[in-house]
């Protein structure tokens, strides 16, 4: 009879070090907060290979001790420290494992086990080799245009995992597998595709070697449309060898705009010489491309980030110091929001245009039970972003001043997984009527259609995204155009492709 | 090829790249198979190049409404 074990996982950030450690996948996406947040999850993730040990800890270990194949996908990212209920099916010879958040696949494991065939290798000797602290990086191109195909000393540190995976409830996982998912997790996030991989999937069955301490990589396809990379894998030591197909998405690096990107769409004038704009979000994306546009129309912008330092540097050397000053402080923080624009007070005196399009990034969820706590988490941090600097701004609005609040055509086209972003978009467009009916400014809600940023640089979501330049330059020419009387008007997502 | 070997064929992928047989008709859409997502999609799409000997436009990867619609373009780019 089928068996079902309804349980939660919950890995924190340091077992994803620990990970790191023993596997030697020191990919940044899990490590490095920064860099995680130019990433379409905003924040680090767990290990995709570190999920599936702690959720094969729910399944039955004398099934995994003589596991013929194991096929993984990791759908949906874990994020450390949050808890995952897992369900586990067993018949016959066939596991299945899900991970779920909010009732969507997160992760899903089958195993297929023959009894009769010979257990998996019990505990073992550690076999080690200096792992390379930071990965290789490749490009689509580089793995399309030449095979890739090599071979490198491979080892982990089985007591490091088996303590590690006895600490997520998973003591029962064999030593072998711990190792096979321990090679696939180095294989892909330090060898190919490398520092801007994505962990997809895996197929791994057992083999035989006689070597000793090898991972050979071998690039099978690579789609240059998605950024779907196959790497046929060998780990090639003694009893645990293992021969793994593995699934990844190659993530490209999200273009900034500058000033001939933008030029195709707006010329440069000075129709707003003289004119104070200060944009919230304005070191990616399309905040980014509206702080470039301003500039280019001759505007001052006081260009406000939070973390993206790099980036906001670029943006400034890009359009001029003398047009982009840089404001770097978080608007969800009332404090540090107040001196932020104490300093917008005393050098700029007042604003003639505030943009709020600062937004958390989105993710995959449900209208579900157990999804509330990340969608109340996030409306309320996309409101925070909103209307902690708008707050701010009012008092030092000049008489006719216009209020940009970035909403999206996901309120006419509702995507199905993005309840939480509808909402939140909502909510910040009733903002708009309130400022629209209550105070003297001009209000603009804009609804822009699917762009290519950070937040949808996924293998679908880059299919016919709009340039962020075009949409910015849709939005600053309707400013610079100053026909609109006080009041509420949108700009919807056809009116901005139009042009 | 006729529209009959070309659904024949593209089971043989789905079961390939969903581990499992899927039950395949005209209307059958990503909502009707469980598992079918935008991952699975990019997957399914790359298979059925290989197998089918045919390349999409970066549009036609997200737009197929329904496995008959797929197989019909499947059809139109074998000419």
């Amino acid at each position: 009879m089928p068996r079902e074990v309804p349980l939660r996982l919950s890995i924190g950030a340091e077992h994803v070090r620990r990970f790191a450690d023993a596997s030697g996948d020191r990919n940044p996406l899990h490590l490095d907060e920064s860099f995680a947040r130019q990433t379409p999850y905003g924040r680090c993730i767990v290990h995709g290979a570190l999920v599936t040990i702690a959720a094969l800890g729910r399944a039955d270990a004398n099934a995994l001790a003589c596991a013929q194949t194991i096929d993984i996908q990791f759908k949906q990212p874990v994020f450390p420290g949050e808890a995952y209920p897992v369900t586990c099916t067993e018949a016959d010879e066939r596991t299945r494992v899900e991970v779920t958040m909010a009732g969507l696949p997160v992760t899903t494991i089958a195993v297929v086990s023959d009894r009769g065939a010979p257990p998996l290798s019990p505990a073992s000797q550690s076999w080690t080799r200096a792992h390379p602290s930071s990965p290789r990086s490749y490009g689509i191109g580089d793995l399309r245009d030449e095979p890739v195909s090599f071979s490198v000393p491979y080892g982990c540190r089985l007591d490091l995992l088996e303590s590690l995976a006895a600490d997520l409830g998973a003591a029962g996982v064999p030593t072998g597998l711990l190792a096979w998912l321990s090679a696939a997790s180095f294989a892909i996030g330090m060898l190919v595709p490398g520092r801007d991989a994505v962990f997809a999937g895996a197929r791994i069955a057992p083999s035989s070697s006689d070597a000793s301490g090898t991972l050979g990589v071998s690039v099978t396809t690579a789609d240059d449309r998605t950024g779907l990379v196959v790497v046929e894998a060998a780990l090639r030591h003694g009893e645990l060898s293992a021969q793994m197909t593995l699934n990844a998405f190659l993530r490209p690096t999200t273009p900034a705009p500058d000033r001939s990107t933008l030029g195709r769409h707006l010329a440069p004038s000075s129709n707003l010489a003289g004119r104070n704009v200060l944009v919230i979000g304005a070191s990616r994306g399309l905040g980014a491309a509206l702080s470039g546009a301003f500039a280019m129309q001759a505007a001052t912008v006081w260009a406000a980030f939070a973390e993206s330092a790099d980036r906001a540097g670029k943006l400034r050397r890009e359009f001029g110091a003398e047009r982009i000053r840089l404001l770097q402080f978080d608007a969800t923080d009332s404090d540090q929001s107040r001196r932020a624009f104490d300093k917008v007070r005393a050098q700029a005196g007042g604003l003639d245009a505030v943009v709020l399009c600062a937004a958390p990034p989105p993710f995959e969820t449900a209208l579900h039970p157990d999804g509330l706590p990340a969608m109340l988490d996030y409306v309320s941090a996309s409101t925070a972003m909103a209307l902690i600097p708008l707050t701010q701004a009012l008092p030092l609005l000049s008489p006719e001043a216009s209020i940009v609040v970035m909403s999206s055509a996901a309120l006419d086209e509702v995507p199905k997984g993005w309840p939480h972003y509808v909402v939140a978009k909502a909510a910040l467009e009733g903002a708009a009527t309130y400022c629209a009916h209550h105070t003297a400014a001009r209000v603009l809600v804009v609804r822009p259609p699917k762009m290519w940023t950070d937040s949808t640089n996924t293998p679908l979501g880059r299919i016919a995204a709009v340039p962020v330049e075009q949409v910015a330059a849709a939005i600053v020419s309707r400013i610079a155009a100053d026909s609109a009387p006080p009041g509420l008007s949108v700009l919807t997502s056809e009116q901005l492709i139009e042009r | 090829m006729t529209r009959e070997q070309i659904f024949g064929e593209l089971s043989g992928v789905f079961e390939e790249v969903f581990g499992r047989p899927v039950e395949l008709g005209e209307e059958t859409t990503a909502d009707d198979v469980e598992g079918w997502d935008s991952v699975m999609q990019v997957m399914l799409i790359v298979a059925s190049e290989r197998q089918f000997d045919v390349r999409f436009e970066s549009s036609e990867i997200a737009n197929a409404a329904n496995v008959g619609e797929f197989v019909t373009l499947i059809e139109s780019k074998r000419g």
